[in-house]
């Protein structure tokens, strides 16, 4: 569902992505994980069809993001870290105005409303000003609008910032969901606990190069060490950082 | 999934402007009587102010047979030309400020909306925003043309007509440079060559204008002059220039002759069409170029090191705090064109008029080097200088606090007292205040011949008000802070911001009204009668009360607010 063919980007010569080749499955909860600094963002802005790349290719659901940017968007829902929200609009209008840019008939984005806003406790402030949101607000109501067309890919960015427990469990259980139910999530987080807790597959990444890709089972295997994947990581990157 | 059939896109994005402007009118709705008297007072005093004003050149003008008249046309098309090329830098700026660098197209690149169609909306929404600002500055023109010439009502909606297609050809001329040169230059630089470019050509201008001696022909009677004048100021009718072919089309229906106002209006809906389309055409380019713009905003972020270094170094003999703070709010000041481009605009326009006040009265055959009139165009330039000093105290100083707010985590939590911020934010407006506004009043008092107590109450009246006018937009933005907003513009636009673009103008008028009998007894070298003496005595307590008032009292409350301010 997502593919990457010798992806590379290059800010002003220097490179933030080097020939990254990713294959991701229909139903997979792939977690994309990397320091600092590392290129995760900027995979992702590719993804998403924000960023052109210097070299390569990414598909979406088929679809070329350079070639074909609109029919891959039509299948993507996209979470970014920091999510621009218009402030004068309600949480209801923002819904709305989304729901009608992916071509969503009324009723339906009534109906995905009402769904949504009940899960991730929105519905007492739908109709006051997203101005008034705290950031927790803000982030479920940017997962909200995400889901409700109902996208074939999910790419999230750092989605558990601002989150409250109660919330960051809704989050959890509905991207798990997703990938239960075919869609293709793209996770990247810092929180490494989600990613052992919910990843089918990790990608890590540093200093722009794929250098691990495969399980967290295959990861212990690969560092002959057991241990919590936060464990794995540091070791992974120090060693990584050592060899550079 | 997604509906595979494509959604209209351009409807939904008006929608949603309309949604956002009524939910951010209902958000006023509170203290919408506040913006309706600033608002119909600024309106009536530019357009009745205005049209007074080209009303009176226009009859002086239409009395001057047999040059008068043409004149008076060529005079209407300079006029228009210099709006047009207004209209191109600011459309130029309008669309690389929102194309290119709002987050908002960000959100919207992420959506199924095909590049082209979100270039259009933005296209669309530069328009408006540009013709705003253009009815605001043309009605009095129009209106002066009206009364002048006794034309019937008609006369408005047959130049709309023509208006129109007007504002879109250098909407789309601005916007056809924008998707070329952000093609392969990074938006923000263009947008400050633009600015500068664009104060280049207002000093160029005025230079070629001295340099052509034209008021200086405007002033002799003979025919001859009078031609040499007419034929320099047919650079506004150049065959080529949508501007031209208004003030044709404007000329043709004024006499009712519709076939021809028929063709220039043809001209310019066919040129605004084909503006269009070169859009269109070039529109390819958008996505290549709002790329461009992330991918050199990531590079950039290690170049920009260096202008705050250089500000660190020069401001080496500030305690190290309150060099820190001044040494970021110039970063960020400078940093940011949309601020300083304003700033620029609004003081360049003011030293245009100072430097012409030698001419411009010479035109009028204006004896202006007498004691009565430097006094009261001094009074004038005073009052002028300081209406341009508040509107950028409440636009720039007022909401700096504010801005502040969510930066407590960092400043707050600093060992450094509270209270220093907000001195340190009184200091850097009122030091900056001052060297805006002290070479202009040294200008004026140059420009007017003044002598020694005019020039003296000139400068020292500007001082004072500059720090009358940074204390009150300090104190103000201390005690009503606005926490919740990003945006200057916004911040300054709420209660606060109005509140303190009220009273400043309160408080310059009050210090002008007590000057005025100051000037007055001047003038009559003291022979004054009882009733003027006795306001002359009571004037200098009263003055020197409301200028300790303003500087002292909105601070110190300000200082106490902030004191006890939670974040």
């Amino acid at each position: 569902m997502i593919q990457t063919d010798q992806l590379c980007k290059d800010y002003d010569g220097k490179p933030a992505v080097v020939d990254l080749n990713l294959d991701v499955a229909p139903g997979e909860l792939f977690c994309f994980l990397g320091p600092n600094g590392a290129g995760k963002t900027t995979t992702i802005k590719m993804l998403a069809g924000l960023l052109i790349p210097t070299q390569g290719a990414a598909r979406v659901a088929g679809f070329d993001l350079q070639r074909h940017p609109v029919e891959a968007k039509r299948r993507i829902g996209y979470i970014p870290d920091r999510p621009y929200l218009y402030e004068k609009l309600s949480g209801r209008d923002f819904f709305t105005f989304v729901g009608d840019l992916f071509g969503i008939p009324r009723p339906v984005q009534q109906a995905r409303l009402e769904h949504y806003f009940d899960l991730f406790r929105l519905t007492p402030a739908a109709d006051q000003f997203i101005e008034n949101y705290s950031h927790g607000m803000r982030q479920k109501l940017v997962f909200a609008a995400a889901l409700m067309h109902e996208p074939q890919v999910l790419i999230v960015d750092e989605p558990m910032v601002g989150l409250d427990p109660q919330s960051a469990r809704t989050v959890k259980q509905v991207l798990r969901e997703q990938a239960d139910a075919g869609r293709t999530i793209f996770l990247s987080t810092h929180t490494l606990s989600v990613a052992e807790e919910l990843a089918d597959r990790i990608g890590v990444i540093n200093k722009g190069q794929l250098v691990f890709l495969g399980t967290i089972r295959e990861l212990r295997a690969r560092l002959a060490r057991d241990g919590s994947l936060e464990d794995l990581f540091l070791l992974l990157t120090e060693e990584e950082t050592a060899d550079v | 999934m997604a509906s595979t059939a494509p959604v209209a896109f351009l409807p939904l994005f008006l929608r949603l402007k309309l949604r956002l402007a009524n939910n951010h009118l209902s958000g006023l709705r509170r203290h919408l009587w506040i913006h309706l008297v600033v608002g119909l007072l600024v309106v009536f005093m530019l357009i009745g102010g205005g049209s007074t004003l080209f009303h009176l050149v226009f009859r002086f003008l239409m009395e001057q047979q047999p040059f008068g008249p043409p004149l008076m046309d060529r005079l209407i098309r300079m006029v228009l030309l210099a709006f047009f090329s207004m209209l191109i830098f600011s459309n130029l700026i309008i669309m690389l400020t929102t194309t290119y660098i709002s987050r908002e197209v960000e959100f919207l690149m992420a959506q199924p909306i095909p590049h082209r169609r979100l270039f259009f909306a933005k296209l669309g929404e530069s328009i408006v925003y540009s013709s705003w600002a253009f009815v605001i500055l043309a009605f009095p023109l129009f209106v002066a043309l009206r009364s002048s010439r006794d034309l019937p009502w008609t006369y408005f909606p047959s130049a709309a007509c023509l208006l129109v297609p007007y504002l879109i050809i250098p909407a789309a001329a601005g916007a056809a440079l924008a998707l070329v040169i952000a093609a392969f230059f990074p938006p923000r630089r263009i947008i400050r060559f633009t600015l500068a470019l664009g104060v280049l050509g207002m000093v160029m201008a005025v230079a070629m204008q001295r340099s052509q001696g034209v008021m200086g022909m405007m002033r002799q009677a003979s025919a001859e002059d009078t031609a040499d004048l007419m034929s320099l100021m047919d650079v506004g009718d150049f065959f080529l220039l949508p501007s031209g072919w208004l003030g044709h089309g404007l000329v043709a229906i004024e006499h009712g002759f519709w076939r021809e106002a028929g063709f220039w209006a043809l001209a310019l809906w066919s040129t605004a069409a084909m503006g269009l389309v070169v859009c269109d055409w070039l529109a390819g380019l958008y996505y290549r170029g709002w790329t461009n713009a992330r991918s050199s905003a990531a590079a950039r972020r290690r170049r920009r090191a260096g202008l705050y270094g250089l500000f660190d170094r020069l401001l080496g003999w500030m305690p190290a705090a309150t060099r820190a703070m001044v040494t970021k709010d110039l970063t960020v000041f400078w940093r940011d064109p949309a601020q300083w481009g304003q700033l620029v605009m609004l003081f360049g326009l003011l030293f245009i008029y100072l430097i012409n006040l030698r001419s411009a009265a010479g035109f009028g055959q204006f004896q202006i080097f007498i004691p009565f009139w430097q006094s009261i165009i001094s009074l004038f330039n005073i009052g002028a200088t300081a209406f341009v000093l508040s509107i950028l105290t409440t636009r720039f100083v007022y909401p700096m606090l504010s801005l502040e707010g969510k930066q407590q985590w960092v400043i707050g939590l600093a060992p450094v007292a509270r209270t220093r911020i907000v001195w340190e934010k009184f200091i850097v407006s009122w030091i900056s205040a001052v060297g805006l506004t002290t070479p202009l009043a040294l200008l004026s008092s140059f420009m007017l011949r003044t002598g020694p107590f005019v020039t003296l109450l000139t400068v020292a009246t500007v001082a004072v008000l500059a720090i009358g006018l940074s204390s009150m937009a300090v104190g103000l933005g201390a005690l009503l802070p606005n926490f919740a907003e990003d945006n200057p513009s916004r911040i300054a636009n709420g209660v606060g911001g109005t509140l303190n673009a009220i009273l400043s103008l309160i408080y310059i008028g009050a210090t002008l009204a007590l000057e005025t009998i100051w000037v007055h007894a001047y003038l009559r070298r003291g022979d004054v009668g009882p009733l003027v003496q006795l306001l002359l005595w009571g004037s200098f307590p009263v003055w020197l009360l409301l200028q300790l008032g303003t500087a002292a009292i909105p601070l110190t409350l300000g200082l106490r607010r902030w004191r006890r301010m939670e974040f």
